[in-house]
């Protein structure tokens, strides 16, 4: 019997209408889909573009990571967790894997040395107010520190719920939120005014 | 401290503010045209996995018997032992073959054999050569 269609999962697909659509795209239903297309992809592009700080790769992280949904939607399994957090990972996959396929990633010391010969971003942006500044502070950080951050501060999630959509540990997890806090510390620097 | 909860709520700010672009009315409608047209297009693999399961448990899928098996490797054995058998009629058996004639030739005993039937060019000649004749040679 197919995982999906399992007693012990009723519940949990009754109680997440997301869940439920996924059901439905498992057995093949492109109604469903589309529907679960329509709730996810807002929310998706604006993580995407928050991590990849680029609107058009954001764009194609999200169509891949929809496309990647319809293929392996009978591999989703109910019982082995939520929804939520297995669209999160594959999102996350597509975002990553599509940043480094398409450009090379720079480090923060190379982004800091790059920065250097112009205004800093925080400079740059004086007469904006503090999230615009944070906002061009945190696009020089490496994406999955961005990644990190933002699963934590933005969603809320927990190491080991971030270990999962990275596909990485809680240690690591641990270094991606310290470094990225520290960098932005560090670019923020002439914000502490504002911060202290 | 006072600096961490600061920093910690202008990353959140950032973190929970929906960035520019994200309700692009363009790029969602191409996300979800992209999306209905994958999903119009291309079969769902899962359907296909579905079918293939259902395939390998459904009962209009051959299954041989066991004892159909055992009768076919029987007559396999069979048509391969009777092609591989010798046919004793295209090699001249032990009372087709009769003593022509016995003599002896240059002192050497000479046994001469041949098909029964005289068209046949069948035959054999044994020569054993005497002792006198090997130690001339």
């Amino acid at each position: 019997m197919h995982a999906l269609l399992s007693p012990a999962n009723d519940a949990a697909v009754a109680a997440d209408p997301a869940t439920m659509l996924a059901v439905r795209c498992a057995s093949g239903d492109a109604r469903a889909f589309a529907e679960l297309a329509r709730m996810l992809a807002r929310p998706a592009l604006a993580q995407c573009i928050r991590i990849l700080n680029d609107r058009q790769l954001a764009e194609d992280a999200v169509q891949e990571a929809l496309t990647r949904l319809w293929r392996e939607a009978h591999r989703f399994d109910p019982a082995r967790g939520s929804f939520a957090g297995w669209w999160r990972r594959m999102l996350m996959n597509c975002a990553l894997d599509g940043r480094r396929r398409l450009r090379p990633v720079a480090g923060l010391d190379e982004a800091v040395e790059i920065a250097d010969g112009e205004p800093t971003p925080a400079r740059a942006a004086e007469r904006a107010d503090l999230a615009a500044r944070v906002q061009a502070a945190a696009a020089e950080l490496p994406e999955r520190q961005r990644a990190a951050l933002a699963l934590f501060h933005g969603e809320g999630l927990s190491m080991q719920e971030i270990a999962d959509a990275l596909g990485t540990s809680e240690k690591a997890v641990e270094g991606l939120l310290l470094r990225g806090r520290t960098a932005l510390k560090t670019k923020l620097m002439d914000l502490k005014d504002e911060m202290e | 401290m006072t600096e961490r909860p600061t920093l910690d709520a202008a990353i959140a700010a950032w973190a929970k503010t929906e960035p520019a672009g994200a309700g692009d009315a363009d790029a969602l409608a191409r996300i979800l045209g992209h999306a209905e047209t994958i999903a119009t297009q291309s079969a769902n693999p899962a359907r296909a996995g579905a079918g293939r399961f259902r395939q390998k448990s459904g009962a209009g899928r051959f299954r041989p018997k066991p004892g159909w098996m055992l009768g076919g490797a029987l007559a396999a054995s069979f048509a391969t032992a009777l092609l591989l058998a010798p046919n004793p009629r295209e090699t001249p058996g032990a009372d087709e073959v009769v003593l022509a004639s016995a003599g002896d030739v240059a002192g050497g005993s000479v046994k001469l054999a041949e098909s029964e039937s005289g068209t046949s060019a069948a035959f054999a000649l044994l020569y054993t050569p005497t002792v006198e004749e090997e130690y001339q040679l």
